[in-house]
């Protein structure tokens, strides 16, 4: 269940990121306990939550244009992630500006099951679509760690409801996002389970502390899965086909500056590796674009990972 | 007080008293199953056996009873500061 939004959290201050940790770590208790602690999905602006009116985008965004700009963020963090240091300016704000996109960042509560968020951020889109009081053109999403998995998941949802925002998706930029899983998520999942199993109390009370962590980190593990009508009931979003009327640009960072250097081959951008290319094509290594030198977080707010958004889009 | 703010402090009200009840029972667990292991040895001994069963009933007792009070008391603690939210938002202005 998720509760609505309607109140602001303060997005300059440490409450704030300190309500959207605890939302990552815990989200899917605080959602099912209707805890006030919980986040509910909405569109960002200023701290608050936007009205997803005619007259509330107009009141928000005088300009409006056809083009729409969409940014997810990831597991933990809320839309203060993608604002450049010492600058108030996010990849959608600059795109705002060289390129003449209408911008929207996104909350949600990052402990929810992958599946869960998509479904939400494919009804705030479906609502977004409706409600829009121009003609919409195009649409980029843009997804930063979890936030890329919830993209594909509402792609996916809003493709099988026949959703008319889904058409106008265009271009898609997945930035250090996990698609085939997280090895920090798997190496918890290990711990754990070994935990709870040894036969000793202090082991198990640690494992079961452990355990505690939210529906949402636990999909880091695998990528997360959608419903399926097959006999698991469950697809694995690393398996689904990728929205063919989009084109797909995977943003990878490595912690060091020459990314064939071990630890950039073993660790990365610190929690997601570099994609290895999948022999089913799902990923060709042409939609890779690799970092050097820029870490997990770093890559939701530089300017040489704008630079490439920016000549993909204009 | 805004009606966010509010709405907040006693979600991290209900957290902590969540928090304290699911900690105390898992620690509750693993205190019982530490104190298990010298019952379940000298409870070999024959001769042994039914004052060791007394002593450990009445251990348990009073470790059930000292964990009851933590959980009473967070309980009681946690309905205290949602009444002063309550009370406090009463008495201002509660914005939107």
């Amino acid at each position: 269940m998720t509760r609505s939004g309607d109140g602001a959290q303060s997005v300059h201050s440490w409450p704030g990121r300190g309500i959207s940790i605890l939302n990552g770590i815990v989200g899917d208790y605080l959602d099912r306990r209707v805890n006030g602690l919980a986040i509910a999905m909405a569109f960002m602006q200023d701290g608050r939550p936007l009205a997803v009116t005619a007259h509330g985008l107009r009141v928000a965004q005088p300009a409006l244009s056809g083009k729409l700009v969409i940014l997810v963020h990831g597991w933990c963090c809320n839309e203060t992630v993608w604002r450049f240091p010492r600058e108030a300016a996010t990849y959608a704000t600059k795109l705002q500006a060289d390129a003449g996109y209408t911008p929207f960042s996104v909350r949600y509560n990052t402990g929810l099951p992958v599946a869960q968020s998509g479904q939400d951020l494919a009804r705030l889109l479906r609502a977004l679509a409706e409600a829009y009081p121009a003609p919409i053109d195009e649409v980029v999403l843009i997804g930063h760690s979890m936030g890329g998995l919830v993209i594909r998941a509402a792609c996916h949802i809003g493709e099988e409801s026949g959703d008319r925002w889904v058409d106008l998706v265009k271009r898609i930029f997945y930035i250090a996002t996990p698609l085939d899983g997280a090895d920090l998520a798997r190496l918890a999942h290990g711990a754990t389970l070994a935990l709870s199993t040894l036969p000793n109390p202090i082991a198990r009370l640690v494992g079961n502390v452990l355990d505690v962590r939210s529906r949402g980190v636990k999909d880091l593990r695998t990528g997360g899965s959608v419903a399926s009508d097959d006999e698991s009931g469950s697809a694995s979003l690393a398996d689904l086909p990728w929205l063919a009327s989009a084109s797909h640009t995977l943003l990878v960072g490595t912690l060091m500056d020459n990314p064939r250097n071990l630890v950039s081959k073993t660790l990365g951008d610190g929690l997601v590796r570099v994609p290895a290319a999948r022999e089913d094509g799902a990923a060709s290594p042409a939609d890779i674009r690799v970092f050097p030198g820029l870490n997990h977080l770093q890559l939701a707010h530089d300017a040489a990972v704008y630079d490439v958004i920016r000549r993909l889009c204009t | 007080m805004q009606r966010s703010t509010r709405r907040e402090l006693e979600g991290l009200n209900q957290l902590v008293v969540d928090a304290v009840h699911a900690v105390t029972a898992e620690t509750e667990r693993a205190h019982v199953a530490i104190a298990r292991y010298p019952y379940a040895v000298l409870e070999r001994v024959t001769p042994l056996r039914a004052p060791v069963r007394a002593v450990e009933f009445a251990q348990r007792t009073i470790t059930r009873a000292v964990y009851r009070t933590i959980h009473v008391t967070a309980d009681v603690a946690g309905a205290v500061f949602a009444m002063t939210i309550a009370r406090y938002t009463r008495a201002g202005r509660d914005e939107p």
